[in-house]
């Protein structure tokens, strides 16, 4: 079938096999081939039937991925990964609580905690790193992110759940050049980012990424003595290496992260506080990994590779009187096959091995007097996995993956997943995916943010495994109405679990359980999204999400509470003049939900509503681009929605009923920024 | 100044922006090295854009051709042949419109047979 096509969508993206294959492997990214070999096009090639969006669909995957580019990256703020999603449809990034910045993402409605986070391939921000993690990934420093939705591949690991998302950073084997770039918000947060690299030789290259921010001043908009956001100072630094052989390619790096987090009763309108309720958490971070890969038979992408990566998280944490200090540290090992047979087939298989060691010390009482506990906790975990994809041109494919795990905690673990894809025409491509995944929890630091309230931390002494189906499918495609490019698609996915560890705060207001899932749990998302240019130069998404997430806490089936019903979004983004001005614009409407069991005062008066309404949030920014330079100027929250008491019995800390866990909207108010970014390219 | 001497500079002035926008044309180039990702359009649409007189950039790896969309008053060909050197390409004209809308005017007297 010939399709009409404007300027606007020419179908023109082609990609090497070989180097598609291996940057599954070693980069995670097929559409990022500065990170592939440099194969030439006389190898064998497939093809992509899509214009280059800043955010596309990857429709050769079996897998339903989507890619964010730098340039999508670009659209908004963007300080840090946790801000990165404000126009996506699929991602949801939610505040933990109201006065430590800690930030979620949701997907299919379920928390972050069961989405599957890589750099660069490798499992990342995992445990204790999780729920301040979002901040620790600098937005200037990503070349990409990749969203993978439902069951992902087996390859990295057995923890995804409702999906995963990669993130890819700058690369030391693209072209020489030194970027920096400059953030001020009205807030008093200031953030400063460098990055450079240089080619060694033909074949050795090397990159530096430096990130340093602080927020200046702590505002308190709705007088409740609280800063509405925390006082972050971060630095952080990353040095890269990329060595890249007809036969061999090396990638490594190391990264250190030191940050400071300051929140409570600070600032002017707490100065005359004789017993302030503060919050510090402290944080020190490093991470090293290597990735090597063999090419013994470039011909048919035969390659061997071995991942190895290590982490040490050292966070040390005041909640007023309660503290949570954690080290955690982690060995990671990955050593993996993949060659391709024929055109249609192609196998992978691999070995890894996973140690997470945790040592832990707390006080969950508000006591200074009382001593810290110690616990400790390890995990090792050894596996295996084969993932046969069977591809027919692009237009059938499909991935059937199993994986075998041993933990030395919950014992054996199989993991099957499969993914298809049938790619009808342009106008129609269906896809399918089915698969487990597992998750082992730790209680403290999942929810260290439950100690910035009075509640007692109650948690069950023996946490099984969480474990969970996840199911998937949908439609989508491309057509041209008026010969404009309209993308359109409908999905649905139902995740249930099996095992679950649940935070149920609905039995006491005074008091947060974390127990094993006595009864039910399950989640329904189904999402559908538009994406049309009426106009060369403009680009109009709308998209709209209903989640029904329900779970037994073992009294009947409830609502999951702080989790949105709906969310429907619509973004446009407008680059006239070759895109030399750039206007984006998004609109985002949350739906209600419903909160915890409320909590009641000395009238037996409720202290907050058990539900919430539906409010909107509207981003915007315009950016103009210069050979070398971009400014941008912004504004965030522009409706100006804030939830109006966002920490309940912000007047006595130390009373009992003081909870900054209520949490669903914005606490601060409308939000303008400016920045700018300078690139400098040597070619 | 009166109204009439104003509507009179307006009107000169007008007619000069009409006289010197001229209609843009378009040229193609092949360049080498060969274009074979993402990347490689980007950087030659990302640097082309700010070039005196370009209009669009096209790219498309499949035909191996950037299409450039510039205004013959303020670019020629070499010039733009020079911005791809500038960052690593040698670029090579296949065609342009205003050789074409030469050829057809040459061609014109020798349409085809009815």
């Amino acid at each position: 079938m010939k399709v009409p096509m404007s300027d606007a969508a020419r179908p023109a993206l082609r990609i090497p096999l070989l180097a598609a294959t291996l940057g599954f492997a070693l980069n995670a990214l097929p559409q990022e081939p500065a990170d592939s070999l440099d194969f030439e096009t006389d190898l064998d090639e497939i093809v992509i039937t899509q214009k280059l969006d800043s955010r596309r669909k990857m429709r050769d995957s079996a897998m339903q991925s989507e890619l964010l580019t730098s340039a999508e990256l670009t659209r908004a703020a963007c300080c840090n990964l946790g801000e990165s999603f404000a126009t996506n449809p699929s991602v949801d990034v939610n505040y933990s609580d109201a006065a430590t910045g800690a930030r979620q993402i949701r997907l299919l409605g379920l928390p972050g905690t069961y989405v599957q986070m890589l750099t660069e391939n490798i499992p990342a921000l995992r445990g204790a790193a999780a729920p301040f993690g979002l901040g620790y990934i600098p937005g200037p420093w990503m070349q990409s992110i990749q969203i993978s939705k439902g069951a992902s591949s087996v390859k990295n690991g057995y923890e995804s759940v409702t999906g995963q998302i990669n993130v890819e950073y700058l690369k030391p084997q693209t072209d020489q050049s030194v970027a920096v770039n400059a953030y001020a918000d009205h807030m008093g947060r200031v953030e400063g980012n460098a990055a450079g690299n240089i080619h060694l030789s033909d074949r050795l290259s090397t990159g530096l990424l430096l990130h340093g921010e602080n927020t200046f001043a702590s505002h308190d908009n709705n007088d409740d003595g609280f800063a509405d956001s925390p006082r972050v100072r971060q630095v952080s630094v990353m040095n890269r290496w990329g060595y890249f052989s007809p036969k061999y390619i090396l990638q490594a790096a190391a990264s250190y992260l030191g940050e400071k987090r300051e929140s409570g009763q600070i600032g002017h309108h707490a100065a005359h506080m004789a017993d302030p309720y503060l919050i510090d958490i402290a944080t020190q971070r490093g991470e090293a990994w290597l990735k090597n890969a063999y090419i013994f038979d470039a011909e048919h992408g035969g390659n061997v590779a071995l991942i190895l990566a290590a982490s040490i998280h050292d966070q040390k944490s005041d909640y007023g009187r309660r503290t949570y200090d954690v080290i955690q540290k982690n060995l990671y090992a990955s050593l993996l096959f993949e060659r391709n047979f024929g055109k249609l087939h192609s196998l992978s298989a691999g070995l890894s091995l996973n140690m997470d060691d945790y040592r832990q010390h707390y006080r969950l009482i508000p006591d200074p007097s009382t001593s810290l506990t110690r616990l400790d906790r390890s995990e090792n975990t050894a596996g295996g996995y084969a993932q046969y994809t069977f591809n027919l041109d692009s237009r059938i494919v499909a991935m059937a993956g199993l994986r075998y795990d041993y933990s030395s905690l919950y014992g054996s673990m199989l993991t099957p997943r499969l993914h298809a894809r049938w790619n009808v025409a342009d106008p129609l491509s269906v896809h399918f995916s089915a698969g487990k995944g597992y998750r082992t929890p730790y209680a403290l630091a999942d929810n260290s943010y439950l100690l910035a309230s009075s509640r007692a931390l109650i948690i069950e002494p023996d946490l099984r495994q969480e474990e969970a189906w996840n199911l998937g499918g949908g439609v989508s495609g491309t057509v041209y109405p008026f010969n404009r490019r309209l993308e359109w698609g409908v999905e649905y996915y139902y995740t249930s679990f099996r095992n679950q560890t649940v935070v149920d705060l609905d039995r006491s207001p005074m008091a947060a359980y974390i127990i094993n899932l006595p009864g039910r749990s399950f989640s329904h998302a189904a999402q559908a999204e538009v994406t049309f240019r009426p106009i060369d130069d403009l680009s109009i998404t709308a998209a709209y999400r209903y989640n029904d997430v329900k779970l037994d806490y073992g009294r009947g089936l409830v609502e999951k509470p702080l989790t949105s019903r709906s969310k429907g979004l619509v973004s446009i983004g407008y680059s006239p003049m070759m895109g030399i001005w750039q206007f984006d614009v998004t609109l985002a409407i949350t739906g209600k939900g419903r909160l915890p069991d409320p909590a009641t005062d000395a009238d037996g008066s409720p202290l907050w509503n058990p539900t919430y309404k539906a409010f909107p949030s509207l981003n915007a920014q315009i950016t103009r681009n210069f050979r070398h330079w971009s400014v941008y100027i912004g504004g965030e929250n522009l409706t100006n929605y804030r939830q109006n008491t966002p920490i309940i019995g912000a007047d006595n800390p130390w009373g009992p009923t003081f909870d900054a866990t209520m949490i669903y909207a914005p606490v601060h108010g409308a939000m303008a920024y400016i920045g700018f970014r300078y690139t400098f390219t040597k070619y | 100044m009166t109204i009439r001497n104003i509507l009179t500079a307006v009107a000169l002035a007008a007619g000069s922006l009409c006289a010197s926008a001229a209609s843009p044309v378009e040229a193609v180039f092949t360049v080498l090295p060969k274009m074979h990702c993402e990347n490689c359009e980007n950087k030659i649409k990302s640097n082309l854009r700010f070039e005196k007189g370009v209009k669009g950039v096209e790219t498309s790896i499949a035909d191996q051709e950037v299409t450039v969309k510039y205004d013959p008053d303020k670019t020629t060909e070499e010039k733009l042949a020079e911005a791809f050197s500038k960052i690593g390409y040698k670029a090579t004209l296949c065609h342009n419109d205003a050789e074409e809308s030469d050829s057809e005017n040459e061609a014109a007297p020798q349409a085809p047979e009815e």
